[in-house]
């Protein structure tokens, strides 16, 4: 808080120019038709996610053989997959895995990415060592990397949220020290080192906040890859595991049942799509309201 | 200039070094021990052990890294667990069919995003550009296997044009080169489509313009050649994210590439194989970022100055 005893200022300036960035941010977000198409679905999604028990008309491991493959009807508007398991319900279970899976997979990321870079780019002889390793662990593609240590660790929800989360993690360090770097040079900063704020005050209230813009992007952008990755993951075997209803480890239980029953590799994919176009809409639409240099 | 692109080689070494360190610590914790499973359960503790020795996974954990390190060094890989042959002669008869499919998707998505991003950049806030633009979005956030998944649902179970399997006819290659391709060309439109808009900006285009050029001239000689700056390192980057992208292409699409081969090594715990097929990505991909960075000189004569030694850049001064 800044005091300025000859202007006679009371009220808090810091907290005056918050509600000015975010109502700033917002008109401006307001304005892109596509960007609010997003949030009002991501809103209704995590919606579902939330209430999925009251949403979804069965439970996502409800079996009945006699109701089982059952194509798109009144019953069931998704059909049932081979156990006789609705697909809309085990779809709309399966967004709170989604959800999770994105959310604390850039969690991790952005934790140990941000630390990383604003120490890489804070302390300057600390930034070789840190951004070389970050370089050899960016050679190997984050897929790669992402199977090796969820195959390292073992399937489970947790491991994979642990897998995708640190191939993340150098895509994030990279985004925050670019960011620290620039802020870094400014006056203000400055400004608090002369004044004695240690170093740890100068980057939690002077550094971050001020790139907070360029981080929340990164970071929607970064759940909407974090969903797709997690969904690759468990197609391919090594993420979630039955009976949970993880949307890519159902488009993998549908790929055998691909020439009859079109639904099961149709429904789920949808899912992540809408949930993954959302991210990126709203993450285009907050660059440009948070940066408008940067818009075209 | 050659002094450079020896500089730049050497500067591989240390991240393959990482990356051969990191890939091997992390499946040095996976679990399962090899020996059993090659051998079976109840195999004498003499025969595992002779095993481990034959593969070259006895010891400690230092021990085994700097065996592995050092034999990497000098291009061998080890063996696979199971066949019991040499990993890279195992990798190079699968590189054929992994480079053909990455390379194909590449061109594919290069000439599909550079064309749309032009299109929309040139024609910005048209129908056409609002229909790519969308598109384009709605390509990046479907997932890769979801999409091969989608192919073989239209083209091989609806239409039955392509084969929903196999690597064998260019029939085959049709479906899994898409699958790989459309998404990148999706992120390559969108960042031609960026770049295109800011050079479009720039005096030197009206200045083009204003001398009376034609417009096609205007927006391919001048305009392009200054906006392919940026997506170079997009196709790039791009390049090494479809060489992890065919590991779940080839899954869906059983080809039998470097991707399917590390998938199924995974799944049989076969660790030297994992660990051959992630360097050898790795590798293709750290060689790939310094071929990109040489064409630079090629596309922005203004970097050239870097690769001159001090001495030449005092003379031409």
């Amino acid at each position: 808080m800044i005091q300025n005893p000859q202007l006679n200022i009371t009220q808090n300036p810091h907290s005056k120019r918050k509600n000015g960035w975010f109502s700033d941010t917002w008109r401006r977000l307001r304005k892109n038709r596509l960007a609010i198409v997003g949030l009002i679905i991501l809103i209704l999604m995590i919606l579902i996610a939330i209430f999925a028990p009251w949403v979804a008309p069965y439970g996502y491991d409800d079996q009945n053989i006699k109701a089982a493959m059952i194509f798109p009807c009144k019953e069931y508007p998704f059909g049932t997959d081979n156990f006789g398991r609705d697909i809309l319900s085990r779809v709309i279970y399966g967004s709170r895995i989604s959800m999770q899976v994105g959310l604390i997979s850039v969690g991790i990321a952005l934790m140990a990415g941000g630390i990383l870079g604003a120490v890489a780019a804070y302390f300057s002889h600390m930034d070789n060592i840190i951004m070389r390793t970050i370089d050899v662990f960016m050679a190997i593609p984050d897929m790669l990397l992402a199977i090796a240590i969820a195959a390292s660790l073992g399937a489970g929800m947790r491991n994979l949220m642990i897998a995708v989360g640190v191939s993340n993690v150098p895509r994030f360090a990279r985004v925050v020290r670019a960011a620290v770097l620039t802020v870094k040079e400014q006056e203000f900063v400055e400004a608090a080192r002369s004044i004695g704020s240690s170093n740890l005050r100068i980057i939690t209230t002077d550094i971050l906040p001020n790139c907070l813009s360029q981080i929340i992007v990164q970071a929607t952008l970064g759940v909407a890859s974090a969903i797709i990755l997690g969904s690759s993951l468990s197609y391919l075997g090594f993420g979630i595991q039955a009976p949970l209803p993880e949307w890519g480890a159902m488009l993998s239980a549908g790929r055998v049942y691909i020439r009859t029953h079109w639904y099961m590799t149709v429904i789920p994919g949808l899912a992540i799509m809408l949930a993954v176009y959302a991210l990126n809409v709203l993450g285009d639409g907050l660059r440009d309201a948070l940066d408008p240099r940067l818009k075209n | 200039m050659l002094k450079y692109i020896v500089k730049r080689l050497l500067m591989v070494i240390p991240v393959l070094l990482g990356v051969t360190i990191i890939i091997f610590t992390i499946l040095y914790f996976a679990p399962g021990d090899p020996a059993v499973m090659a051998l079976g359960e109840g195999t004498p503790e003499a025969a595992l052990e002779a095993y481990r020795v034959e593969m070259g996974i006895n010891g400690t954990y230092i021990e085994r890294l700097v065996r592995y390190v050092g034999n990497v060094a000098r291009g061998d890989l080890g063996l696979s667990f199971q066949s019991r042959k040499p990993v890279v002669s195992e990798l190079m008869q699968r590189i054929p069919q992994t480079l053909t499919m990455a390379t194909w998707g590449i061109i594919l998505a290069t000439v599909l995003g550079v064309f749309l991003g032009i299109v929309s950049a040139t024609r910005q806030y048209s129908f056409w550009d609002t229909i790519a633009t969308i598109g384009a979005l709605f390509g990046v956030s479907m997932p890769m296997f979801w999409q091969g998944l989608m192919l073989i649902l239209i083209f091989s179970v609806h239409f039955n044009f392509f084969p929903a399997s196999g690597f064998s006819s260019v029939k085959h290659m049709i479906m899994p080169i898409s699958a790989l391709g459309i998404q990148i060309s999706a992120n390559i439109m969108r960042s031609t489509r960026s770049s295109m808009l800011d050079v479009l900006r720039q005096d030197y285009i009206r200045t083009a313009r204003s001398k009376g050029q034609k417009e096609s001239r205007v927006i391919m000689g001048h305009a392009l050649k200054n906006a392919m700056i940026p997506v170079v390192t997009v196709i790039g980057v791009q390049f090494s994210k479809m060489l992890a992208g065919s590991v779940i292409i080839e899954s869906i699409f059983s080809i039998p590439g470097i991707g399917k081969y590390m998938i199924d090594a995974i799944n049989a715990r076969n660790y030297a194989a994992v660990q051959g097929s992630v360097l050898l990505i790795a590798f293709t991909g750290c060689i790939l970022n310094l071929a990109v960075d040489i064409m630079y000189t090629f596309i922005d004569p203004r970097l050239k100055t870097i690769f001159e030694t001090k001495r030449h850049r005092k003379k031409v001064a």
